[in-house]
């Protein structure tokens, strides 16, 4: 069973034992970012990036982490391999507490867990060429040296879909999907097991969106690594979770598999989020009803009391504003006996359960049209899936 | 009859304008033009639309015969990945394309009736603003930091409708209404940073909206925002060119918002339009891989998980030295020899008003 009735507060006395197989466990994690202000930069206040949070990540899962800008998504990624330092809580990765580790060992970790960052133009050094790029992990781990650190760099270029006589090339010769394959090469270099994938694909082209999407789920099959993957295209996630976290204001508001969460959402904010996906199909979008919140985000410096969504929350208008969702935070709760897997953490999940509420569009899924199947019939076999991703673009 | 009108003292306010001056003719005969034959003439016509940059690497074919209609209160989509000359296009129509290195080098741009191409400057200031007004990509980046959000909106008002300081204020405020900025009056002197970024696309939308214009051009309107914001402003777009029957070109790389604001379609490949038609016919039946192309690439909400994406394979080629044949031919997996040899024109598909550029899916091609 899935610990989704894990406590979101801080004041967890009690860790959980380690489960051999979740590769991270994430308890009572909290970031927080003092606020500096005048001439002495005395601290005036502090925003709660992240607050509070557990999850646990399963060997060889993905689990998709959505959210909208601030709610602390790309913090918490940040967080689980110490690229920011947490505030409270606890980071196990296959066992070990990362938050107790020495430097030395944190090194030695480190080669197991990479990041792939979003902007494939600010991620990589344009005065390193591709070759030095993905070599200088290898370096640092002192993995492999000479003719045995050339051969490997070729490996890892193939192995994402580029011609391995890349290698003496420089980033700005390249698009951006094929930089993003660069840093997911690099990511790769140290043979890492767990890959935080921080919106790899946002800033790349529809076509090359699908083409990096379509390697990354290679990978993994291939390698068995297992992803953190954060976005904030719901659709994306969908497509590539196992699982999917929701995110708002620093907190879980919903867990659980993507078709059981995207179907039936418990948390009123979901049903919100799904509501305002568009969909390539005008006859979906004309049966698409928003779900309208109130106002921008509240700040995280000073998020409201109880639920942090009952600010903005419908549901909590349609029960009559209940005093329970100002004043008690609610915890993260299996919402359905049914599947242990599924959490929300809303007092009225099942209230939002018996509705449509968001998702009443999403209900009879029908054939995608794209591709007509006249124009597939004349494929050969192996190119109906969709072609080779591995294939390597030209670079002009 | 211009005489008439003048004399019984009930002149519309343009009629100081030389007769036969084309926003006379308009005042004159009322919103919507007609064609020679009777048809109605559209809003805006462009017509072999070609716009190149000219770089120390060779001449960028940004936009190449490009040619399409937008019908008063249409809302059109150009839809095409970064660098398909999409934004090019809608630079072109304002005559706002950075010269140098950029050239609107042919064709015809017909607004309301006034040959864009050939206004004076001075004319062309009197479109931008008034009759066609703009929403960017960025709003931070299209708001000046030093003024604030009540100068900002008031200056076209002030500048295009010539009301007083006090009339333009009350507009401002009645636009900051319309587009949902709550307590308007007490934010006309708060400074763009003082919003967020949905509000900031609020107030483009109401700088954009504030002299009723014929036409808006939206240009990637919601990429920089959240999904949530992006759905308020896009409905806010959608209501407010509703209630003022303001024709809008939008131009998106996300299917989904053309598949849900749009009553027609241009899909844009390589600095040319590879497929048009209305939004349910091009959806239902597409007629040109590379449109097949972007809707597989898409994972969807409505989707069942797990499946491959077809996507796409290779690059858009780089538009100096475009091939003379089909620009999609060499990532497209249909493509037979002739693809390679001569460009498809664009060509009515079974529909009335469905064109697509492409062989394959012509009536003698092999994909039915």
């Amino acid at each position: 069973m899935d610990r989704v009735t894990a406590t979101q507060s801080g004041s967890t006395p009690a860790p959980q034992p380690h489960d051999p197989r979740n590769l991270v466990e994430v308890e009572g994690l909290k970031v927080y970012f003092p606020i500096r202000s005048g001439i002495f930069q005395t601290q005036v206040g502090t925003v709660r990036a992240v607050d509070g949070i557990s999850f646990q990540i399963r060997r060889g899962e993905t689990l998709g982490l959505v959210g909208e800008s601030g709610c602390g998504k790309s913090t918490t990624g940040r967080a689980i391999i110490r690229l920011r330092e947490p505030t409270a809580g606890s980071v196990r990765f296959d066992g070990i507490d990362l938050l107790k580790t020495g430097s030395a060992d944190l090194r030695q970790l480190r080669r197991r867990m990479q990041i792939i960052f979003q902007d494939p133009y600010g991620s990589l050094d344009p005065r390193f060429t591709v070759g030095a790029t993905i070599a200088e992990p290898i370096e640092t781990h002192d993995l492999a040296r000479g003719p045995a650190k050339l051969a490997r760099v070729q490996e890892l270029l193939e192995l994402v879909g580029l011609n391995p006589d890349y290698v003496s090339r420089y980033p700005h010769e390249f698009s951006g999907g094929q930089r993003q394959r660069i840093g997911v090469a690099r990511a790769l270099a140290v043979e890492p097991e767990f890959i935080v994938c921080d919106e790899p694909i946002s800033a790349l082209d529809v076509s090359i969106q699908a083409q990096v999407l379509n390697l990354l789920t290679e990978l993994r099959a291939k390698l068995g690594l297992t992803y953190l993957f954060i976005a904030h295209d719901l659709s994306v996630v969908k497509h590539i979770s196992d699982r999917v976290a929701v995110m708002y204001l620093g907190k879980i508001v919903e867990l659980g598999p993507p078709d059981e969460i995207y179907a039936g959402p418990g948390h009123p904010y979901t049903r919100a989020l799904l509501s305002a996906v568009p969909i390539p199909d005008p006859m979906s979008e004309r049966k698409r009803r928003r779900v309208i919140l109130q106002g921008d985000v509240p700040s995280p410096a000073n998020p409201p009391s109880g639920c942090r969504f009952h600010t903005r929350c419908w549901l909590y208008e349609r029960m009559g504003q209940p005093e329970n969702c100002r004043f008690e935070d609610p915890q993260l709760r299996v919402i359905n006996a049914a599947n242990q897997e599924h959490g929300a953490a809303c007092h009225y999940a099942e209230e939002a359960l018996k509705t449509d509420v968001g998702v009443a569009h999403l209900t009879d899924m029908h054939t995608r049209r794209g591709t007509p199947a006249a124009a597939l019939a004349t494929l050969p076999e192996t190119a109906k899936t969709g072609g080779e991703a591995t294939q390597p673009a030209i670079v002009q | 009859m211009v005489a008439e009108t003048g004399a019984t003292g009930e002149a519309p306010s343009v009629i100081d304008l030389p007769p036969g001056s084309p926003t006379a003719t308009r005042a004159l005969a009322g919103t919507e033009r007609t064609r020679p034959d009777g048809s109605p003439a559209p809003l805006l016509e462009v017509r072999n639309l070609s716009t190149h940059f000219f770089t120390r690497d060779g001449v960028v074919q940004a936009v190449d015969d490009v040619s399409f209609e937008l019908g008063y209160g249409e809302t059109l989509g150009l839809v095409g990945e970064s660098g398909c000359g999409k934004s090019v296009t809608a630079l072109s129509i304002t005559r706002l394309v950075p010269d140098p290195p950029g050239k609107i080098v042919g064709g015809q741009i017909t607004f309301d009736g006034i040959d864009v191409l050939g206004l004076s400057n001075g004319g062309m200031r009197q479109l931008r603003g008034k009759e066609i007004g703009f929403i960017f990509q960025d709003p931070l980046t299209s708001l000046n930091p030093t003024l604030t959000i009540g100068y900002q909106i008031a200056e076209s008002i002030r500048e295009h409708l010539k009301l007083s300081k006090k009339a333009a204020d009350d507009r401002v405020v009645e636009l900051l209404g319309k587009v949902g900025i709550p307590r308007a009056r007490e934010r006309l002197n708060d400074y763009p940073h003082q919003f967020s970024g949905g509000m900031r696309q609020r107030v483009m939308i109401a700088i954009a909206l504030s002299c009723d214009p014929k036409l808006l051009l939206a240009d990637e309107p919601t990429t920089a925002l959240d999904v949530t914001i992006q759905a308020q402003i896009l409905e806010l777009i959608k209501t407010l060119s509703q209630e003022f029957n303001t024709a809008v070109l939008l131009i998106t790389h996300d299917l989904g918002i053309a598949a849900g604001m749009c009553d027609r379609i241009n899909v844009m490949y390589a600095g040319r339009i590879v497929e048009t038609g209305t939004v349910d016919e091009l959806f239902e039946r597409p007629r040109m891989p590379y449109t097949w192309g972007l809707l597989d690439s898409l994972p969807r909400l409505d989707d069942r998980r797990g499946a491959r994406l077809r996507s796409i394979e290779g690059m858009p080629p780089l538009l100096i030295n475009v091939p003379d044949y089909c620009r999609f031919a060499p990532r497209c997996v249909y493509a037979h020899d002739v693809c390679l040899e001569r460009e498809p024109a664009l060509s009515e598909r079974a529909v009335a008003g469905h064109q697509a550029r492409c062989w394959a899916t012509e009536p003698k091609g092999w994909i039915e």
